[in-house]
C-alpha cells in the first residue's frame, strides 16, 4: 500500500504556525560592549547634558513631555539615564523605540520585555510609550507609507533622536535598496522639519573605519564636502589647517583613485555627515540649520590603531529664522534681500570644521583620569542594577587595578 | 486522571455488579473531568475583542486602576496589556498555571493567595465585585497566539515574576490513544524571575507574541479590504455592505505586510488627547454617513479594529461617556419612570427634586464599585469610557421628542424554590430608554451586566420578547446590572446564556414585564399628544399627499403617533448629522431621467413639482418598511433613480 502524500495548499497558509514556537529563557546577564563605563559616559555627559541644555533652552510646552526617538538595547539604558535626568526638571519622557523583529526568538526579546515594564511603571515615562516592532530603516518608504512610519508620525516631532548604531550610518549602498540608514534618515529629518519649529538634537553613533562604511556611499558622503571646497575658500583653507585634508585628497578620494588613511577617513566622514546634514536640512524650506555638539570617539575593533573607530556625534537642529522683506519699502526697516539659506549652510559647513577637529577619544581621556573612571563606573553601576545586573560585579569587572 | 478518581470508578463498578442481581441501588455522587477544561486553553471565544475583555476584567478584578494596550496597528504582530494591579504572587502564579479554569476567586482559597477580600470571596481586596470566576481569563489570549509572556510585580517585592507559556493546540486523536491514562498538558511555561529595585511598584503585562494570522487578520479588516479590490464602484454584483468603512486605521499591503496601502482615516488627530480621541469617535459613529434613510451602523463606520474599540467600551467596567444613566437629575428634562416588580403593574412616573438623581431616588446601588472606583482603560492612546448616553439622542418627526426613562431594582425572594435549584440570590437594577431613534443601531437592546462587566452586548430580542411590538423594540436600549446571582448562567465565555437557569428565566419575566410596562406608558403618551393636536385638513395636492404618506406611515410603523421623516432633493452640500430625520438625495442624480422640457410652462412646472412630491412621498413609504435600510445611501439613491426612469418613459 502505498501513502498518499497530500501536497500542502494555499489554504493551509496561516491557519497555524509553520515552526513550534518554543519556550524562551532567561538571558544570561553578562556583560556586553556598551555596558562599558566609557559607554554611560557618553549617555551622562554627551547625550543627557545636550538634553538638559535643550530643555533649559527652549523651555518646553506646557505639558512637559521630552519626546524620544530611541533604538534601545534591551537594557533601554539610555532611556533610563535620559528619564533619571528628565525627572530632575519636571519633564517626563515619551519615548518610541524600534526594535528589529528578527530577533525574535532570540531570549534578549524577553529582556526589553521585562526592561520596558520596568520603565512603564516610572512616574516619568509617558504611558503611551512604544517599542515597535520593525527596524529604524523601515521608516523608509518612497512609494508606500511605512507601518513604522505611521507610527513615528503619531507620535509628533521629537525632541531628541538618538540613532545608536552597532555598524555605520553609511554601511548600506546608496538607493540600491530603500531600506537604508541614510534612506530612513532623510524621512526622519523631513518628518521633523515639517513637523516643529523648535530646536531638537540628534544623537549618531557609528562606526568610522573602511571596513563597515560602503565605499560607494562614502564616495555619496565626500560629494558633500567637495562641493564647499571648491565654493568657499575659507572652507578649503579651514579643511587644511584644521583636519589635515587637502582639496586634492578629497576630490581623489570621491573618485576612487586613492583610498583614505585612517585619519583621514575619520575626520572625512565625520565631516562629510554633518555636512550632509546641513545639506539635507537647507535644501527645502522650511529651512534649519544644524550647530555640531561635543562629540566623542572610541575604539570597538582594534585598540592598537592611533584612528578610533567608533564615533558619538550630536547635533543641534535649528530652524532658520529670515527676517521679514518688505520688497517695495513701504515700511523703514526693511531688510535687504539675503539668500539666508545658503548663506547660513555656509558658516555652518565652515563652523563643522573645528568641531570635528575637537572630537576626542573618551577611551584616552578615562584612561588618564582614574578619578573620573571611578565615578562613572559608580554611576553606571547605579543602572546596571536597575536594568537587573549585578552590581557589585559590574563594578569589580569594570575598575582599574 | 488520578488515581484518586480511578479508584472511585472502579469501586462504583463493584458496587453495580455487587447489586445488579439484586436489583439493588448503587448511590454516588457525580464528578466532572478535567478534559472539558483542558479545551479551554485552545480558546473558545469567536472574536480578538473577546480575549482583550478577559484581560481587562483580570485587571479589575486585581484592583488596577488603570490599563493600557498597546498594538502596532495595522499590523498587529504585537499586543501588550498592561495593568497596574496587584500582580500575581508566586503563589497565585502557581495556581494559575496549575489549576486553569479552577479560580481562587470567590473561593476561600482565594482569601489563602490573597486574591480577594478576605472576609467576603466574592469581592476583590479593594471591594470591586469580581468579574471573574471560572479561571480562564488569562488563557483567553489562545484566541490570538499560542505563545505569550506574562511579567508581573506584587508591591513589596524585590522581584519581578516572568513566566513565558507555550500552549499547544488540543488532540481528540490523540486523547483516543491515550484513553484515560491522558495527563491532560496543554502546553509548557517557563518560570523565572528576575530582581525589581522598585519594590513599590505593582502590575501585571501579559504580551502576546507570535500572534494567529487569523486573529491579525480579524483586526487587520483583511477579509473587507480584499474583498473591496476584487470589485469595482460600477460592480452591480457590489452588496451594498461592501463599501470602505468611513473610519479605519488604514489598509496593510496584505502581501508585503509592513507597508499601508490606504490610509488611515480617523476622527481624531494626533494632537487629541485619550479622551478627546474617543468623543470624537463617539461622535463620529453618532453622525455615521450624514443624512442617510438609515441608521448608522457600526460596521458600515467602523472598521474591525475601531469596532473592537467600542465592543471593549460596552463590556468593560468603565465609567459612562456623559454619566451613569442612573445620575439623571430633573433639568435633564427626560421623564423618569419606575419600573414595577408586580407581574401586572405598572411603570408610574416620578419627580426628581432639584439636584436628585434617579438613583438617589429610587435607592440604586448598583454603580458603587467600592473604595477603587477608578479604573481608566487605554487602547493605542485612546482612552475608552462606555459610549452610551441617555442625552443627546435625535429628535424625529415622531410626536413624543423627548425620550423616555424607565427605571426600577429587583431582588426577588426565590424561596419558593429548593436551595440546591435555586442557584442562590438574584439582585439586580435596570433601565429601560425609549427614544424615537436609537443611534447607532446596535445599541438597540438590553446590555445584561453582571457585576459591571458584560460580554453579551445589545441583545435586540429583549430575551426572545414574542409580543408583537417590532417598531417600539427597535426604539429601546436598555441595560440590567445584575449585583447579585446570574453568573451561574453565564456560560464560560461569558457571550451567551444557558436559558434554563432559574435567574435567567426571572429575568426573562421581569425584562418582558418591563417592556410591557414602558409600551402601555409610551402609547398613552403618544395618545394624548395626538389627540391634542389640532387637526388641519387641507385640499392641495401637496396636503393629499403628506396625509396620505402620514397615514401609510403609521400603518407600516403600528403607531399612530410616528410621523414620516423629511426627504429632500437637493444638490446643495449637505449638513452633516443634525437632524438625523432629514434624508438628502441628489436631485440632479435621481431626476437624471426626465426629459426637460422645452419650454418651461407654468403647467410644466407645475406637474414637475407634483412629480417630485411624488416620488417625495414614494420614499417615504419605502422608508417605513425598511427597504433603504440594508442599502448604502448610493444603492438607495440608485434605486429611486431607477423609479424616476421608469415613471419617466413616454412613448416616441
Amino acid at each position: 500500500m502505498t501513502t498518499k502524500i497530500i501536497e500542502p495548499d494555499d489554504f493551509v497558509v496561516g491557519i497555524g504556525p509553520t515552526a513550534a514556537p518554543t519556550n524562551r529563557l532567561p538571558s544570561k546577564h553578562e556583560f556586553k560592549p556598551w555596558h562599558k563605563p566609557r559607554k554611560h559616559w557618553i549617555r551622562k555627559h554627551q547625550w543627557c547634558a545636550e538634553t538638559v541644555n535643550l530643555i533649559k533652552q527652549i523651555k518646553m510646552r506646557d505639558n512637559k513631555v521630552l519626546t524620544y526617538l530611541s533604538l534601545p538595547g534591551p537594557d533601554m539604558l539610555d532611556i533610563r539615564a535620559i528619564h533619571d535626568e528628565c525627572v530632575k526638571l519636571g519633564y517626563s519622557v515619551k519615548y518610541l523605540g524600534f526594535n528589529d523583529p528578527s530577533d525574535e526568538s532570540n531570549n534578549e526579546q524577553t529582556e526589553l520585555n521585562i526592561s520596558r515594564n520596568e520603565l512603564a511603571n516610572l512616574a516619568g515615562i509617558h504611558p503611551d510609550s512604544l517599542v515597535v516592532p520593525d527596524r529604524f530603516e523601515a521608516i523608509a518608504s518612497t512609494e508606500k507609507v511605512a507601518v513604522a512610519f505611521q507610527h513615528l508620525k503619531s507620535f509628533g516631532s521629537f525632541d531628541v533622536v538618538n540613532l545608536d548604531l552597532c555598524n555605520s550610518v553609511a554601511a548600506h549602498i546608496p538607493l540600491e535598496r530603500q531600506e537604508t540608514y541614510f534612506s530612513a534618515m532623510t524621512a526622519l529629518i523631513e518628518h521633523q522639519s515639517l513637523n516643529r519649529t523648535d530646536p531638537w538634537l540628534l544623537f549618531v553613533t557609528t562606526r568610522v573605519d573602511a571596513n563597515t562604511i560602503h565605499p560607494k556611499a562614502l564616495r555619496g558622503l565626500l560629494n558633500c564636502v567637495k562641493a564647499n571646497v571648491q565654493q568657499h575658500p575659507a572652507f578649503r583653507d579651514g579643511l587644511k589647517s584644521e583636519l589635515g585634508l587637502e582639496a586634492a585628497t578629497i576630490n581623489s578620494a570621491v573618485n576612487g583613485d586613492i583610498k583614505l588613511k585612517p585619519k583621514e577617513l575619520y575626520n572625512a566622514f565625520t565631516l562629510a555627515f554633518g555636512k550632509w546634514m546641513l545639506g539635507f536640512l537647507s535644501s527645502n524650506p522650511p529651512f534649519w540649520t544644524i550647530d555640531m555638539l561635543g562629540s566623542w570617539a572610541y575604539h570597538v575593533s582594534n585598540s592598537n590603531s592611533a584612528t578610533p573607530d567608533m564615533v558619538s556625534l550630536a547635533f543641534k537642529c535649528m530652524p532658520v529664522v529670515k527676517p521679514k522683506m518688505d520688497h517695495f519699502k513701504l515700511g523703514q526697516n526693511h531688510h535687504e534681500a539675503v539668500d539666508q539659506a545658503s548663506a547660513s549652510e555656509r558658516e555652518a559647513a565652515i563652523k563643522l570644521i573645528p568641531m570635528v577637529k575637537a572630537v576626542r577619544n573618551i577611551d584616552t581621556r578615562l584612561a588618564k583620569d582614574i578619578g573620573e573612571l571611578k565615578t562613572t563606573i559608580a554611576d553606571a553601576a547605579r543602572f546596571m542594577e536597575l536594568a537587573r545586573y549585578d552590581r557589585d560585579a559590574y563594578i569589580k569587572k569594570f575598575s582599574p587595578t | 486522571m488520578t488515581n484518586k478518581e480511578n479508584n472511585r470508578s472502579d469501586e462504583l463498578e463493584k458496587d453495580i455488579i455487587a447489586k445488579e442481581d439484586k436489583g439493588e441501588v448503587s448511590t454516588t455522587k457525580l464528578r466532572t473531568d478535567e478534559r472539558v477544561l483542558a479545551r479551554i486553553t485552545d480558546g473558545i471565544y469567536r472574536q480578538p475583542a473577546s480575549a482583550i475583555r478577559e484581560l481587562i476584567a483580570n485587571a479589575y478584578d486585581a484592583d488596577a486602576t488603570e490599563v493600557h494596550i498597546q498594538t502596532d496597528a495595522p499590523r498587529f504582530n504585537s499586543i501588550t496589556v498592561r495593568d497596574n494591579g496587584r500582580g500575581l504572587s508566586k503563589k497565585a502564579l502557581a495556581h494559575v498555571i496549575h489549576h486553569i479554569g479552577g479560580s481562587p476567586k470567590r473561593t476561600q482559597i482565594g482569601a489563602e493567595l490573597d486574591v480577594v477580600d478576605e472576609n467576603n470571596p466574592y469581592l476583590s481586596k479593594d471591594g470591586r465585585r469580581l468579574i471573574g470566576k471560572i479561571g480562564i481569563g488569562l488563557f483567553s489570549v489562545a484566541q490570538l497566539t499560542n505563545h505569550f509572556q506574562i511579567i508581573s510585580k506584587v508591591k513589596g517585592e524585590p522581584f519581578r515574576r516572568v513566566a513565558d507559556v507555550v500552549l499547544t493546540t488540543h488532540r481528540e486523536d490523540e486523547l483516543a490513544k491515550k484513553g484515560s491514562k491522558q495527563d491532560f498538558e496543554t502546553g509548557s511555561v517557563n518560570i523565572w524571575s528576575v530582581p525589581a529595585k522598585d519594590i513599590d511598584v505593582q502590575g501585571t503585562e501579559v504580551i502576546l507574541i507570535d500572534l494567529r494570522q487569523q486573529a491579525k487578520d480579524i483586526l487587520s479588516s483583511r477579509q473587507r479590504w480584499q474583498a473591496m479590490q476584487s470589485v469595482t464602484e460600477d460592480d452591480d454584483d457590489n452588496p451594498a455592505n461592501l463599501v470602505p468603512p468611513l473610519y479605519h486605521i488604514g489598509e496593510l499591503d496584505f502581501k508585503g505586510g509592513d507597508v499601508i496601502d490606504k490610509k488611515a482615516n480617523l476622527p481624531w488627530t494626533n494632537e487629541d488627547a485619550p479622551r478627546a480621541r474617543f468623543d470624537k469617535l463617539v461622535q463620529a459613529v453618532k453622525d455615521g454617513e450624514g443624512n442617510s434613510a438609515t441608521n448608522p451602523e457600526l460596521d458600515k463606520v467602523l472598521d474591525n479594529y475601531l469596532n473592537m474599540i467600542w465592543t471593549l467600551s460596552l463590556s468593560a467596567p468603565l465609567d459612562y461617556i456623559a454619566g451613569h444613566p442612573f445620575e439623571a437629575k430633573a433639568n435633564d428634562g427626560i421623564p423618569v419612570f419606575e419600573l414595577s416588580n408586580q407581574s401586572r403593574g405598572q411603570a408610574v412616573e416620578i419627580s426628581l427634586k432639584g439636584k436628585q438623581t434617579v438613583a438617589a431616588c429610587l435607592g440604586l446601588e448598583s454603580m458603587q464599585r467600592g473604595t477603587a472606583s477608578k479604573f481608566d482603560v487605554y487602547i493605542d492612546g485612546i482612552q475608552l469610557f462606555r459610549p452610551i448616553s441617555i442625552m443627546g439622542m435625535p429628535t424625529t418627526a415622531h410626536a413624543i421628542k423627548t425620550p423616555l426613562l424607565f427605571a426600577g431594582k429587583c431582588e426577588p425572594n426565590l424561596d419558593r424554590i429548593p436551595e440546591e435549584f435555586r442557584g442562590g440570590s438574584l439582585a439586580f437594577e435596570a433601565y429601560f430608554l425609549w427614544a424615537p431613534k436609537i443611534i447607532p443601531k446596535e445599541h438597540n437592546g438590553i446590555v445584561i451586566r453582571i457585576n459591571d462587566a458584560s460580554g453579551t452586548l445589545f441583545d435586540e430580542t429583549f430575551l426572545n420578547y414574542q409580543v408583537s411590538e417590532q417598531t417600539r423594540l427597535r426604539q429601546i436600549t436598555a441595560e440590567i446590572f445584575v449585583t447579585s446571582g446570574l453568573d451561574a448562567a453565564l456560560n464560560i465565555d461569558r457571550e451567551s446564556f444557558n436559558y434554563s437557569h432559574p435567574h435567567y428565566q426571572y429575568l426573562t419575566k421581569w425584562v418582558h414585564g418591563a417592556l410591557r410596562q414602558l409600551t402601555n406608558v409610551q402609547k398613552r403618551i403618544a395618545k394624548e399628544l395626538r389627540e391634542s393636536r389640532i387637526e388641519s385638513e387641507s385640499t392641495t395636492l401637496s396636503q393629499k399627499i403628506v396625509q396620505a404618506v402620514t397615514e401609510e406611515w403609521q400603518k407600516a410603523k403600528e403607531d399612530p403617533s410616528d410621523h414620516p421623516p423629511e426627504v429632500l432633493f437637493s444638490d446643495e452640500p449637505k449638513t452633516k448629522g443634525k437632524n438625523v430625520d432629514i434624508i438628502v438625495f441628489s436631485k440632479n442624480e435621481i431626476f437624471s431621467a426626465r426629459k426637460l422640457h422645452a419650454r418651461q410652462t407654468s403647467t410644466a412646472v407645475a406637474d414637475e413639482l407634483a412629480f417630485e412630491e411624488r416620488i417625495k412621498a414614494l420614499t417615504q413609504v419605502l422608508t417605513a418598511y425598511g427597504v433603504f435600510d440594508k442599502l448604502s445611501h448610493n444603492k438607495q439613491q440608485q434605486l429611486l433613480k431607477a423609479i424616476v426612469r421608469i415613471f419617466s418613459v413616454e412613448v416616441g
